[in-house]
């Protein structure tokens, strides 16, 4: 409602009417109004002054004493205050405002006067002043009361100080006997009362004012008044602030007002628009202005006490004005202790009136407005905050409506000026904002248009106004919308270089379902299951590859490994028959190697032992032999040897160095099955430690002899009439292997034997002697070692045995190509594993009548009986046998003749047993026989009768041996151990030298040498009769090589007849 | 299935910088985020069984520290947002797909799966260039 009047008041000073206004202001009477005016806002002022002292500070106020000096206060505080209005107004002025409309109209009155507005001003404040006054005596009817007593005596100063204005005076009798009237009628329970205090107010005022005229001076009061206005200004200005959220309750309560249809929007337009128009009119009117005036300033007092007094005559709406003021009075007298809202209340309803009645509404609406916020002060303090964020929202509303402008421009007129200097301060900022938001805050025209708004308004206004105090959301919204702002240009900017696109929708994931039964196989399907193959190379998926399978051969291994065969099968040779048949080629040269070496170490090393020994034990031997220069034992103290005599004694005509000894039975038999057989032993003259070979077999030995060629074989005759074999190649392991103490002796028994095999075509007597029998005529033992070794059993030949009866049989020494370990069915005689047997090649029977029937006839006793057997070393096919009537028979093979068949001892001689027969070596045709009565003779092929014809002494001839290397030279050893050596060279009609061999007799005898090596050393080996092995190597001049021998053989031949 | 997503500054927004395409090196290279998802994933979610409670915070993690692991790569000026996504395997069929609108040029995204008998996790990375 405020703003209303408000804006009437500017308005009229908008229009040009103002000056008219201003300039009648400046007449007498208008100061006349001014100073009525200033004496309603002297009643005011002490009613304000005693509202406060009520509430407050009662004693103070009741303090009747300084009442006069109130007065004279108050006086001068309206004064002060309408200047400081006008002071205001200046300020608000030079601040300015933020609608261009609001700016024009500054400009405009800054144009004005400053007096014109200070009469506005006035105007307006003392209306408001009046009205507050009128609520004031509402409020309590002590205050109302005083107020009276007040008012009378402000009346009186008035007429003291402005004499001039009578009319004022009067009116001012009238007011206070009106305000008297008015509340006896209204509360007749205390109108004694008050009738009473006011007289007793008038008493005192006039006596303050008579003290007053007294005094004449205002100094001391002065200083009060000072004081005192500081306050009520302070206090005013707080009120002000606290008016201005009512002022937009009462915008509020219009609006509901409108709503309500009470009045229509146009037509309250149209209505205010009249108001102001009149109002200027009115103002215009500068001679009835006055008037109006009087009458405006007394209207209040008029419908205070209107059931009393009608003196002015306003007419029929004045009538019905004031009925509905009395009402509406009634109703605010109840209600003034109640919340702010029924005084608002009370002042729309009024408000309503005040449409009606244009010209005293303006001054009552305002008057009223001032009153409530005094009255209403208390509550509005706590309302202060509040109020206080509703500021702004007048000041937007204001842009659109000139009503909120003027009201609030009225409000900022009682603001302080710090308050002002914030105000300023955002205002501006929210102008700038408003600047920039102006598009997008699209504010109501009018608040008719928009019935709901007064709760939209409210909201929406916020944001923008919370900025004056203290608003971070709006700050932060500015900032944000700042920001917005920036971006939206940016954007606008920048897209119009980018092109913004959809993307293809984009997988993310893409999960199947599983099924029932995978889902089955994967959680129960692993059980149960194992690894069955692995596949490798699997990076080569095209192709099924598997392992391969692997490669498998079949081999034999075998233990104990033989010397070649370790393991074998039918895939070797192909995988790598070349080194297989190298490293084969090799192990036999490396073993055949190793063989000779290893003989070859072992005959150095048992050398040097032997010369040793020899030098001690064999010097007393050697010294005895007169032949001889040196001699050596061999070693055959073995256990088993022990008790056995040497029956034999042969060495190859081959090799030299090779010597086999027959031992024949144990002489004292033990239980031991041994001892029952004969032993050969095969020596190596330069080994004498130990024998070779052992050689056994079951029967007697009568004869024995090496292979021909080779040493491997070697053949004996036994006293039962068999012929062994024994093959010397055969490894030890397959013979029977004695231990005695710690040494291994291995006795191996015969390869081949012809008992009872060959029972029919055998021999039926003992054999007497055994022979190799070469198989060509044209061989020659050149160099028999060499050839045995290049081919072992290269040269097939024949063996020939002879019993005692005269048979002659042939064996064919064959040699088989492989060994049958599981031995034979047909040949078995053989033993297992033997490679060589004997075939039966022939058989001759000696027959000889004429010789044998003749010394048969002679002696008719005797039976012949063949004792030796040699065979003619330059040709196998003749052989000649030595008979036991002394006689040389001389047969040949495949039918051949030959001259003498028989050789014959010398004439006259005794026949005598033939116990040795041996041919001259290097083939001369000579031969020697040895006879049991000890005559020795010397046979020319050729020749029946013998060259030469030694007697050696009694015992008979035992052995006869040619030395091989000189054939003028030959040793004989008699029955009575006497060794004879001839040399017929030297000597020919008897040995050379003949030694007797003592105590221990020589039982046999055997000589050695080489034929072909004629540098080579000669030895004699003794047999003794205590089984001792003797060597007695020859004196150099009986060995060495004579080429005059053989012419002594022959000329010995051509000196006998 | 929880679902997280975090959006973050890739840098300081440049004043008035116009760059309307990131320097190379800076560029959203799929492979390397990719890889970089990879290790992530098989580092927090190797041997770990699907459990309905610790699941929502699993998720939760596992975008932090592919986000964090993404920053350190250098990509300026992009916006990135990671999403993750954990499932139960129970045999379900599922369908995952994302549609952006965006500069193709310079935007990209990169996605990575980890499966094991219990779970499926699903992250995936968005690089938006802050122009």
């Amino acid at each position: 409602m405020r703003h209303v009047q408000g804006q009437d008041q500017k308005s009229q000073r908008r229009t040009p009417s103002k000056r008219e206004e201003q300039r009648t202001h400046r007449t007498g009477e208008t100061t006349e109004h001014t100073q009525k005016d200033s004496e309603r806002d002297v009643r005011r002022e002490r009613e304000r002054q005693r509202e406060r002292e009520g509430d407050r500070e009662r004693e103070h106020t009741r303090d009747r004493i300084n009442l006069k000096d109130q007065e004279k206060y108050r006086e001068e505080e309206s004064r002060r205050k309408e200047k400081r209005e006008k002071e205001r107004r200046k300020e608000r002025e030079r601040e300015g405002f933020r609608d261009g409309e609001q700016l024009g109209w500054e400009r405009r009155t800054n144009r004005d006067e400053k007096e014109t507005q200070d009469q506005v001003d006035m105007h307006i404040q003392t209306y408001k002043d009046r009205k507050r006054e009128e609520n004031q005596v509402r409020y309590t009817d002590r205050e109302r009361d005083r107020e009276r007593e007040r008012w009378k005596e402000k009346e009186r100063e008035k007429r003291r100080k402005d004499k001039e204005k009578k009319e004022k005076d009067r009116g001012k009798d009238y007011d206070w006997e009106r305000v008297r009237d008015w509340a006896e009628g209204r509360q007749r329970e205390k109108e004694s009362e008050r009738e009473k205090r006011a007289e007793r107010g008038k008493e005192r005022k006039t006596e303050k004012e008579r003290r007053k005229e007294k005094e004449g001076s205002r100094d001391v009061e002065d200083e009060r008044r000072e004081k005192k206005k500081e306050h009520d200004r302070d206090r005013r200005e707080r009120h002000r602030e606290r008016e201005r959220p009512g002022e937009q309750d009462e915008w509020r309560e219009r609006d509901r007002r409108e709503k309500l249809g009470q009045l229509s929007g146009p037509v309250d337009r149209d209505e205010r628009r009249e108001r102001r128009r009149s109002e200027k009119e009115q103002q215009a009117g500068g001679s009835v202005g006055d008037l109006c005036d009087d009458q405006e300033t007394q209207r209040p007092y008029k419908h205070h006490h209107q059931h009393h007094h009608q003196h002015h005559g306003e007419g029929e709406a004045v009538t019905d004005r004031t009925n509905t003021r009395e009402e509406k009075k009634k109703r605010e007298e109840k209600r003034h202790e109640d919340s702010r809202s029924s005084d608002q209340r009370h002042q729309t309803s009024e408000r309503i009136h005040s449409r009606r009645d244009q010209e005293v509404e303006n001054e009552t609406g305002e008057d009223d407005d001032v009153e409530g916020g005094m009255k209403n002060k208390d509550y509005e303090e706590d309302f202060e905050d509040y109020e206080e964020d509703f500021e702004d929202l007048d000041e937007d509303e204001g842009k659109d409506e000139e009503e909120d402008e003027k009201g609030e421009r009225e409000g900022w007129r009682e603001l302080s000026a710090q308050r002002r200097d914030e105000i300023r301060a955002i205002q501006r900022a929210m102008e700038e904002e408003n600047e920039l938001v102006s598009s997008a805050h699209s504010w109501p025209p009018t608040k008719e248009d928009a019935p709901a708004h007064k709760v939209s308004v409210q909201t929406e206004s916020r944001p923008a106004r919370v900025g004056t105090v203290i608003d971070f959301t709006a700050a932060r919204q500015r900032e944000i919308s700042h920001t917005a702002h920036k971006q939206q240009k940016r954007c606008a900017e920048l897209l119009r270089l980018i092109d913004l696109d959809f993307s293809v929708t984009e997988s993310l994931l893409d999960l199947t379902p599983v099924s029932e039964y995978d889902l089955y196989i994967k959680r129960f399907g692993s059980s149960n299951t194992k690894q069955v193959y692995v596949q490798c190379n699997e990076d080569n998926t095209d192709r099924d590859t598997q392992t391969e399978e692997p490669d498998t051969h079949e081999q034999w291994t075998q233990h104990p490994a033989e010397p070649s065969a370790v393991c074998g099968g039918p895939g070797v040779s192909q995988s790598a028959p070349e080194s297989v048949v190298w490293m084969n080629t090799d192990s036999k040269r490396l073993s055949t190697f190793l063989h000779s070496a290893a003989q070859v170490i072992a005959v150095l090393l048992e050398e040097n032992r032997t010369q040793r020994d020899s030098v001690t034990t064999l010097q007393s031997h050697t010294h005895s032999l007169s032949c001889s220069d040196r001699s050596l034992q061999l070693n055959n103290n073995l256990p088993f040897l022990h008790g056995r005599q040497v029956v034999l004694l042969h060495c190859s005509p081959v090799q030299v160095h090779t010597l086999l000894s027959v031992h024949g039975g144990c002489s004292t038999p033990s239980d031991e099955t041994l001892d029952t057989h004969s032993l050969l032993c095969v020596w190596n003259i330069w080994q004498p430690s130990a024998p070779q070979k052992i050689l056994t077999c079951e029967a007697e030995v009568r004869s024995c002899c090496f292979s021909p060629g080779q040493l491997s074989l070697v053949f004996a005759g036994t006293a039962v009439g068999s012929v062994l074999l024994w093959d010397l190649r055969e490894a030890s392991c397959s013979h029977v292997c004695l231990r005695v103490d710690t040494a291994q002796w291995v006795l191996r028994y015969p390869t081949f034997s012809t008992d009872a095999v060959l029972s029919g075509a055998g021999h039926l007597s003992s054999v007497v002697s055994v022979e190799p029998v070469l198989a060509t005529q044209e061989t020659e033992p050149r160099a028999p070692l060499l050839e045995d070794l290049e081919e072992p059993l290269g040269r097939s030949f024949q063996l020939g045995s002879l019993d005692e009866h005269g048979l002659l049989i042939l064996w064919v020494v064959v040699e088989l190509p492989t060994a049958d370990d599981s031995g034979s069915q047909t040949d078995l005689g053989l033993r297992p594993g033997g490679r060589v047997k004997l075939l039966h090649s022939s058989s001759l029977q000696r027959r000889d009548p004429s010789t044998s029937r003749g010394v048969g006839e002679v002696t008719g006793v005797v039976p012949h009986l063949s004792l030796l057997l040699k065979f003619l070393s330059s040709d196998s096919n003749h052989y000649f046998i030595g008979m036991s009537t002394g006689l040389v028979m001389r047969g040949t093979r495949h039918g051949l003749r030959a001259e003498p068949k028989v050789y014959t001892p010398s004439e006259g001689g005794m026949p005598a047993e033939v116990t040795t027969l041996n041919f001259c070596p290097n083939r001369e045709p000579f031969f020697l026989v040895g006879c049991s009565d000890g005559t020795l003779r010397l046979h020319y092929l050729l020749r029946a009768e013998p060259v030469c014809e030694w007697r050696v002494g009694s015992g008979g001839v035992r052995s006869v041996c040619w030395c091989p290397t000189r054939p003028a030279v030959f040793c004989v050893l008699d029955a009575v151990s006497v060794l004879h050596v001839w040399d017929l060279a030297e000597r020919q009609d008897g040995p050379i030298s003949s030694e007797k061999l003592h105590p221990d007799r020589v039982t046999g005898m055997a000589v050695f040498g080489e034929a072909s090596n004629r540098s080579s050393t000669s030895g004699v080996v003794l047999a003794r009769q205590s089984s001792k092995l003797e060597i007695h190597f020859l004196k150099q001049s009986l060995v060495l090589y004579r080429p005059s021998d053989t012419e002594t053989l022959h000329s010995l031949v051509l000196n006998t007849p | 299935m929880y679902f997280h997503s975090l959006i973050m500054d890739g840098s300081d927004v440049g004043a008035n910088t116009y760059l309307i395409r990131p320097n190379y090196q800076h560029k959203f290279r799929v492979g390397v985020v990719e890889k970089c998802i990879r290790e992530v994933q098989r580092e927090m979610l190797s041997g770990v069984e699907y459990i309905p409670e610790e699941v929502p915070s699993l998720s939760l993690s596992l975008a932090d520290s592919i986000k964090n692991r993404l920053k350190e790569l250098g990509f300026n000026r992009y916006k990135l947002v990671v999403q993750v996504v954990i499932g139960e395997q129970r045999g379900e069929g599922l369908k995952m797909a994302a549609r952006c609108f965006w500069d193709a040029d310079t935007d990209s995204y990169a996605k990575d799966i980890y499966t094991n008998d219990s779970l499926f996790c699903v992250a995936a990375a968005f690089g938006i260039y802050y122009y």
